[in-house]
């Protein structure tokens, strides 16, 4: 993930530290983590929400 | 009427003495703005008082109400605004440094309605810095204060209008909502705080990258119930400036104020929020239920299979969409956001494209497990904030203590006082704060009122009957104003 923040830094022209980029890292790791949760969810034939229409029914 | 009775004041009986004209908007504007000046420098609830467009704004509406032409209960009537969202010739910050001269050459749809609808904006409030935060602690425009307790924070992001309504520096503000940012502040600062269903208010002229475009809400904080019926009436409705609006019809919510609510089944929701709900919050909510019951409402628990993943759902969602808003800003004037703000939207621009699409699609699981619940209660019930206000020194400090435990204020789940608050961010579903009661150190504590989409009525009808049924409406922040 810190290789991935230092690309950004570079693309982004960011000039960040290196302490800077490894709490990014850390942030970006840290949300990964919570997101793999994500994918052990059966979604077989689920339309993803992309536009919230809160009318929508089961 | 002079500057002390504005504590008293709510819309409703200001407009009706406004049409009878035994109350000039011109003298009430007057003592607001007056008020403003001695009190706001306390708690930093407004970052910009629009003093003299006010007084015009109410010596017109005064003309006009003179000349027969009365426009409704918002004619004349005070209000402040979000400064997250475009005034046209007003600064419009966004609580942010990168926007700090920024003055737009239009209104939000929501400003324009209100103005359509004869209200007088006071000026503009602050809040977290691009409304990411529930805090209020803003380095760039200084930290509001909660009028109950000055070493407390007002919540956020809308925090600058709750600590306004509050303090009765104003009748009504709008704000915005895309994880708790009404209704956290509204729970915070004693007020109601309503997020409607997404889509009801248009948000045309909100700031992008001031909430994920699919979470984020025009929301309304006022005194009462009733007031909050009178501005959602007001600036309700499809724009079509705004492509996710809803031409879903407008109800007619005044009719609901005084509606009974007796019968209705209000599911109490449970799920990973229920760790960071403390003991004082939790019996303030019995107590709330319990007054439901007596109104003649069935309480019952419910929860869905999905619940636990709420949070990696919204985080996931917020991030993705808000960073892609602040792409160009991120670009080229990373170091004007505080380090903190940067590296979460940098963190953000990480995420994979497919964890993005696999958060849209639980989601969906999520909203139909909401919906199916909808087949067994009408509402549902849960404390706006877990936990009672904290100070802004504990803030500052990234550590809160819930019942001698201590927890981290904000992790990889987002702010642990939006935990109660995002299921209906991800859902769309409106929701209300309503104030609940005191803590120990006196102290709101408010609880929130959900219901399925566009049946803001249903809200109305149970909220304004528990209000009616209890006194915490009627009690003001004891700060000392002088």
């Amino acid at each position: 993930m810190k290789e991935a923040v230092q690309k950004l830094n570079v693309e982004y022209g960011l000039g960040l530290t290196e302490e800077e980029i490894e709490q990014i890292a850390k942030q970006a790791e840290a949300g990964q983590k919570l997101f793999a949760k994500l994918y052990e969810v059966d979604v077989e034939g689920v339309v993803p929400a992309l536009k919230i229409d809160p009318t929508e029914k089961a | 009427m002079n500057e002390g009775d504005l504590e008293h004041l709510t819309i409703a009986s200001t407009a009706h003495r406004i049409r009878q004209q035994t109350l000039s908007p011109v003298a009430l504007t007057k003592l607001y703005l007056n008020r403003i000046e001695r009190v706001n420098p306390k708690i930093n609830a407004y970052v910009t008082v629009t003093g003299e467009a006010a007084l015009a704004d109410a010596a017109s509406a005064e003309g006009e109400i003179a000349g027969g032409h009365y426009r409704g209960p918002l004619h004349g009537i005070p209000v402040s605004i979000k400064d997250n969202i475009a005034t046209k010739d007003v600064r419009t910050t966004a609580g942010s440094k990168i926007l700090d001269n920024w003055k737009p050459n239009f209104d939000a749809t929501v400003v324009a309605k209100l103005k359509e609808a004869g209200a007088i904006i006071l000026g503009k409030t602050n809040l977290h810095e691009w409304a990411l935060g529930g805090t209020t602690i803003n380095p760039f425009y200084g930290t509001t204060r909660n009028p109950w307790d000055l070493e407390r924070i007002a919540g956020g992001s809308s925090g600058g209008s709750a600590a306004a309504l509050a303090a009765s520096l104003c009748l009504a503000s709008v704000g915005t909502d895309s994880a708790q940012s009404v209704r956290n502040p509204a729970s915070m600062c004693g007020v109601i705080g309503l997020k409607p269903t997404y889509g009801r208010i248009s948000q045309y002229g909100t700031v992008p990258g001031t909430g994920a475009y699919s979470c984020n809400h025009t929301g309304i904080l006022t005194k009462t119930v009733e007031d909050a019926a009178h501005v959602l009436a007001a600036v309700a409705g499809y724009d079509s400036k705004d492509p996710l609006s809803s031409d879903a019809p407008v109800a007619n919510y005044c009719a609901s104020i005084g509606a009974s609510a007796s019968r209705l089944r209000v599911g109490v929701l449970r799920g990973y929020f229920d760790e960071v709900i403390s003991a004082e919050v939790r019996e303030r909510f019995r107590d709330a239920m319990a007054v439901l019951e007596k109104l003649g409402m069935e309480i019952e628990e419910v929860t869905i299979p999905h619940m636990d993943l709420i949070p990696a759902v919204k985080v996931c969602t917020s991030r993705v969409e808000n960073a892609s808003a602040h792409d160009h800003h991120l670009r080229s004037r990373s170091r004007d956001y505080t380090p903190q703000t940067r590296n979460a939207y940098l963190a953000a621009l990480l995420v994979p494209a497919s964890s993005y699409v696999m958060a849209q699609r639980v989601r969906r699981l999520i909203c139909d497990e909401f919906h199916a619940l909808l087949a067994k209660v009408h509402l549902f019930a849960v404390p706006t904030v877990g936990f009672t206000v904290p100070t802004i020194a504990e803030c500052e400090a990234g550590w809160l203590d819930i019942d001698g435990k201590k927890i981290r204020r904000q992790d990889e789940r987002g702010g642990a006082d939006s935990l109660t608050c995002i299921p209906f961010n991800v859902t769309g579903f409106p929701s209300m704060s309503v104030p609940c009661g005191f803590s120990a150190a006196g102290i709101p504590i408010g609880m929130q009122l959900a219901s399925g989409p566009f049946q803001e009525e249903l809200i109305f009808r149970v909220a304004h009957a528990y209000e009616q049924a209890t006194d915490w409406h009627k009690t003001g922040p004891r700060f000392e104003l002088n």
